[in-house]
């Protein structure tokens, strides 16, 4: 017999079997905020409530080694992936976050690439962000169709691959 | 309660939006205000240790217990928030209804009462859920001997709180600062936690 997913979620939340414990994805409060793509709830996150964000070194490097999803991805695999989120990225490296620490060792290189491709310009606003229009490749990111927590979709590769 | 008159004014206007673009069974217009309770932590303290040179939380083990576990941390910040963090809350004991549905206990065993582990009210079979043990702190679990509560994989938690959480995780991932803000005011929501996957209405 061939369950579909959502009656299964059916089943197991209306407790005729417990809720499975382990699930096929676990993230942190600071992964998802890092996937929204938002810098202040990042920071609200990390500064007004003291969210972990690495919970050891890299013995070799001694850089911080950043809190894992239960795939193993890191936050910076999570930021340099999906939606474009420079501002959050930045954020992150001055947080002392090392950008190799990723699952794709390649993906490092691949988005400074697409960066320094699209013109970006190391400007800053009134609020000390970097403000977003010195970013011309991305303001066509931003429709609504674009999904941020998809692990295959990934934005800014596909436009330097080709 | 300036959590209750902040829901409701977030609530109106989330209801009086025109068009509103999507409607999950997450939106904050849903948010069940009254049958959240704001859970009352045990008390914990924090001081400094001369002779590790460090600062030393204290917090209360779980279900009313007498028992005390400590931690150290190197600064001051860091101890308070971790108190705040993993506390335990208190288990309400005596409630004749459960605290959602208001169905009267009776010591049958078709209406016994349980507990929620996340914010300790007392609620019915129907009103509960089951977490991964994962997803509430682990100081919320520990007995005076040391035992896990129940079955070790899982604990159960109210339906509120099992919508609080999936909200808030909704919100983190939309970017929605304003509502992140307020769900986490209902004080019920772990940040040092994993969510659990919520079945791809993320999307």
């Amino acid at each position: 017999m061939i369950f579909k997913p959502l009656s299964l979620y059916y089943v197991f939340s209306h407790g005729v079997l417990p809720r499975l414990p382990c699930h096929s994805l676990r993230r942190f409060p600071i992964h998802c905020a890092v996937m929204g793509g938002n810098l202040d709830l990042v920071k609200w996150l990390i500064e007004a409530h003291g969210c972990p964000i690495s919970v050891r070194r890299s013995p070799q490097s001694g850089m911080l080694q950043s809190v894992q999803t239960s795939r193993l991805r890191t936050l910076m695999d999570l930021v340099m992936t999906g939606r474009p989120k420079v501002d959050i990225l930045a954020y992150l490296v001055a947080k002392n976050l090392d950008v190799r620490d990723a699952k794709d060792p390649t993906l490092a290189a691949k988005t400074l690439q697409t960066v320094m491709s699209a013109g970006y310009r190391f400007e800053k606003d009134e609020r000390g962000n970097t403000s977003s229009s010195s970013l011309p490749l991305y303001t066509n990111c931003t429709d609504d169709s674009v999904t941020t927590i998809e692990d295959a979709v990934s934005w800014m590769i596909p436009t330097i691959c080709d | 309660m300036g959590f209750r008159n902040n829901v409701s004014a977030a609530v109106a206007a989330a209801r009086n939006k025109p068009h509103r673009r999507r409607t999950s069974s997450f939106d904050i217009s849903l948010l069940p205000a009254e049958s959240i309770r704001k859970r009352e932590l045990r008390e914990f303290s924090v001081h400094y240790s001369v002779s590790t040179s460090s600062w030393i939380t204290t917090i209360a083990g779980n279900h009313n217990t007498n028992s005390y576990t400590r931690f150290s941390f190197p600064t001051e910040a860091d101890g308070r928030r971790f108190g705040k963090a993993y506390s335990p809350p208190k288990i309400m004991t005596d409630s004749p209804h459960c605290f959602r549905c208001s169905v009267k206990f009776s010591t049958s065993t078709k209406c016994k009462p349980c507990n929620c582990n996340n914010c300790g009210v007392q609620i019915c079979d129907g009103c509960s859920q089951r977490w991964g043990v994962r997803m509430v702190p682990k100081t919320y679990l520990i007995t005076p001997n040391g035992a896990n509560i129940g079955s070790p994989l899982t604990v159960r938690v109210c339906k509120s709180c099992d919508w609080l959480s999936n909200a808030f995780c909704m919100a983190l991932l939309q970017g929605q600062h304003n509502n992140a803000v307020l769900l986490h005011a209902s004080g019920n929501i772990n940040l040092r936690c994993c969510f659990a996957d919520i079945h791809k209405e993320a999307m």
